[in-house]
């Protein structure tokens, strides 16, 4: 789907196959980018797949690369000549492609393997300090995969002369001394183990070709390379949008009920658990974290408060939009609130309408496919490398605190104009099915549990249900919806009664996930084309109000009906006559089954 | 063409990135525009992950056209 998309977002690119890669690299233009940089890389293993892939990654993320590609093999000659061509070039960055597999050959021919180790830490800190000296680029050095090489089995890290030891240690200082002198790290070793080392570190490419890595793994090395080089050009996410409903916790909160979401005991409720704990490590370091869910605020605002399981608190937000809005509207209010641009932003949906959506609109804002599995989100995270660069500042922690202790509520001020469009283009398709024994147990559930979108909010048992269905003065029906982008099951149950010559609407509850998707204006034209198989001449609507249904208080006056006054109790109803309805074209194509004829 | 030989010639196009490439047993790395060493890695890599296999080094090594690569390649798939 995304994945296979002429604009790729950077967290995507990761997972691009390498000539994929470079084929959409070589489609960007000069015009096309922003910005640029200048780049000089310097490697001890084959560099010719990886310059390709860095500068098609660059490109495709709007920076102009001027890439120089040094020799196979020449970064001691390079950095000690004045004159070499990575001077010439000017580099804004000098990447230091330096490979397990060529330090191997140089460990096997060192005399004093005891002081290996440290002989390559003080000839490569020798090296930044000629690069630093004589330019002001800013140096990314590659570490070291651990290596295979296992001479003791589990003990072989304990023998500091092995080369396995050795990398060790090289590692650890080449990590604490970048720190003290600015040179940025590419942490080659966790993409080793991330992908399996066994596989990386292939020794007939290494054999064949001087190839570190296999060409399966260069487009997400090189992400997080670029991701190295543009967080020193302030390019990074600082906010982390989240859903809330099976993203946060497992279940809907609006149709189980903030005492059957699954957070923290169960199994399910665990892999949620453990993905909030994710989250505010995030959060430990600077990363900002606002809520945008379709839901009502005050149900969310009870579970963030008191539910005993929740990790993650209302005071951990900067920002909790919760409406039956669009999530764009949603997004555009939150952005106004921290006034930060929309590249800055990550936005975390299971819902494939909604990712779609986001994406299409703000195309800026980085929109991770999320697994269908919530246990696969820590992992995927780790490879999209949202969140590249230093620690929070006291800036970050100034902000989070300011935001923290303003008010809560956004102001939606700015209405997405293209959620028509996004929807006309859905290719929506609704089936119409009776309350067969197979749509039972969903149209149960949510004549069980609804309340927001419930006009009526009458509980029926399964075998009431049942009884509609063979009632010949009365029509059932559910509606299972499905788009481009996925099924999303049965969102709708109505029930309409013959009383006399009016068709009286007993249930209509709809799953608040397709609010805007024009499934209102769809069960309106299927109501109507059951009154009237029934007889009827007019269609007559309640509405029941409750503490938690006013979402629904104007549908049927939205939808064309005129309130019939003077009635009595709580009941509000509305009337439509038949000869006044118009069938509406709706960008949503209708399959049934035998349900008319069975009425 | 056979099934199998349109798969191979599928990697091929993606990997030259050229949707009317058209392979034959013949075919060398001379008579197609930007097979160099580099690409040939690519083109081996890809053509292991969609069939899942492995070449040895010496089989790689050794492949004088398509033909050879594609006559190995069978050989892995029939074992």
């Amino acid at each position: 789907m995304s994945a296979q998309a002429a604009n790729p977002q950077a967290w995507e690119l990761a997972d691009l196959p390498l000539h994929r890669l470079v084929s959409l690299g070589r489609r960007i233009t000069r015009e096309q980018c922003a910005n640029s940089l200048r780049v000089a890389v310097l490697g001890d293993a084959a560099t010719q797949h990886y310059c390709q892939a860095l500068a098609a990654t660059l490109k495709l993320r709007g920076w102009w690369p001027e890439v120089y590609e040094a020799e196979f093999d020449m970064i001691q000659q390079e950095v000690l000549n004045p004159l070499s061509e990575t001077y010439r070039s000017n580099p804004e960055f000098v990447v230091l492609f330096t490979t397990t597999q060529a330090l191997w050959h140089r460990y096997a021919s060192a005399g004093d393997k005891a002081s290996f180790a440290d002989d390559v830490c003080n000839e490569l800190f020798g090296h930044w300090d000629l690069l630093q000296s004589r330019t002001s680029a800013t140096v990314i050095q590659h570490n070291f995969v651990l290596p295979l090489n296992r001479p003791y089995g589990n003990y072989t890290l304990l023998h500091s002369d092995t080369f396995a030891a050795s990398v060790n240690r090289i590692n650890g200082r080449i990590l604490q001394e970048a720190g003290e002198r600015g040179v940025k790290i590419v942490d080659t070793e966790f993409q080793a183990g991330y992908h399996g080392k066994r596989h990386w570190l292939d020794e007939r490419l290494w054999c064949q070709a001087r190839q570190a890595l296999s060409p399966t793994f260069i487009p997400s090395m090189v992400k997080s390379v670029s991701d190295a080089v543009l967080a020193e050009r302030g390019v990074g996410i600082k906010c982390l949008v989240v859903d809330l409903d099976n993203t946060m916790w497992g279940g809907i909160l609006a149709e189980d009920g903030r005492d059957l979401i699954e957070i923290g005991q169960t199994e399910v409720g665990l892999v949620f658990h453990r993905f909030q704990l994710a989250l505010l490590e995030l959060k430990a370091r600077g990363v900002l974290l606002a809520i945008c869910s379709k839901n009502d605020l005050a149900n969310v605002e009870d579970v963030l408060d008191t539910h005993p399981d929740m990790l993650l608190r209302r005071s951990d937000f900067v920002a909790c939009v919760a409406n039956f809005g669009d999530k764009v509207s949603n997004i555009m209010a939150i952005r106004e609130k921290l006034n930060i641009g929309f590249d800055s932003f990550s936005f975390l949906d299971d819902t494939a309408f909604e990712r779609e959506l986001v994406r299409q609109a703000l195309p800026q804002v980085q929109v991770p496919e999320l697994p269908a599995d919530p246990a696969g989100f820590i992992s995927e995270l780790a490879r999209w490398n949202l969140f590249e660069g230093r620690s929070a500042t006291p800036e970050d922690l100034a902000r989070l605190a300011y935001y923290q202790a303003n008010d809560q509520r956004e102001t939606i001020r700015a209405k997405y104009s293209g959620l028509e469009d996004f929807v006309a283009d859905l290719k929506m398709k609704a089936d119409i099915q009776p309350f067969n024994t197979f749509a039972l147990p969903r149209v149960h559930q949510l004549v069980q549990r609804s309340n927001q979108f419930n006009l009526t909010t009458i509980r029926y048992s399964e075998e009431d249900l049942l009884r509609y269905g063979t009632d010949r003065e009365a029509s059932a029906f559910c509606i299972r919806l499905s788009d481009r982008l996925g099924d999303n099951g049965i969102i709708a149950a109505i029930i309409i009664r013959r009383v006399g010559s009016d068709a009286v609407v007993d249930t209509w509850i709809m799953s608040c996930r397709v609010l805007g998707r024009r499934v209102e204006e769809l069960t309106l034209q299927l109501i109507a084309e059951r009154a009237k198989v029934l007889g009827c001449s007019r269609i007559v609507g309640q509405y029941v109000p409750t503490s938690k249904n006013g979402l629904v208080e104007d549908l049927y006056t939205r939808l064309g009906f005129t309130a019939i006054t003077g009635t009595a109790g709580d009941k509000q109803l509305f009337a439509l006559t038949m000869d006044r309805y118009e069938p509406q074209a709706l960008p949503i194509e209708i399959t049934e089954h035998e349900l008319v004829e069975q009425a | 063409m056979s099934d199998f030989e349109n798969r191979v010639q599928d990697v091929f196009r993606e990997v030259f990135d050229r949707d009317d490439l058209v392979i034959y047993n013949e075919m060398q790395a001379k008579d197609v525009d930007g097979w160099d060493s580099l690409t040939h890695i690519t083109l081996i890599m890809t053509i292991e992950d969609t069939f899942k296999i492995k070449f040895t080094t010496r089989e790689v090594m050794g492949f004088q056209n398509v033909g050879e690569m594609l006559d190995c390649l069978r050989g892995k798939l029939a074992d």
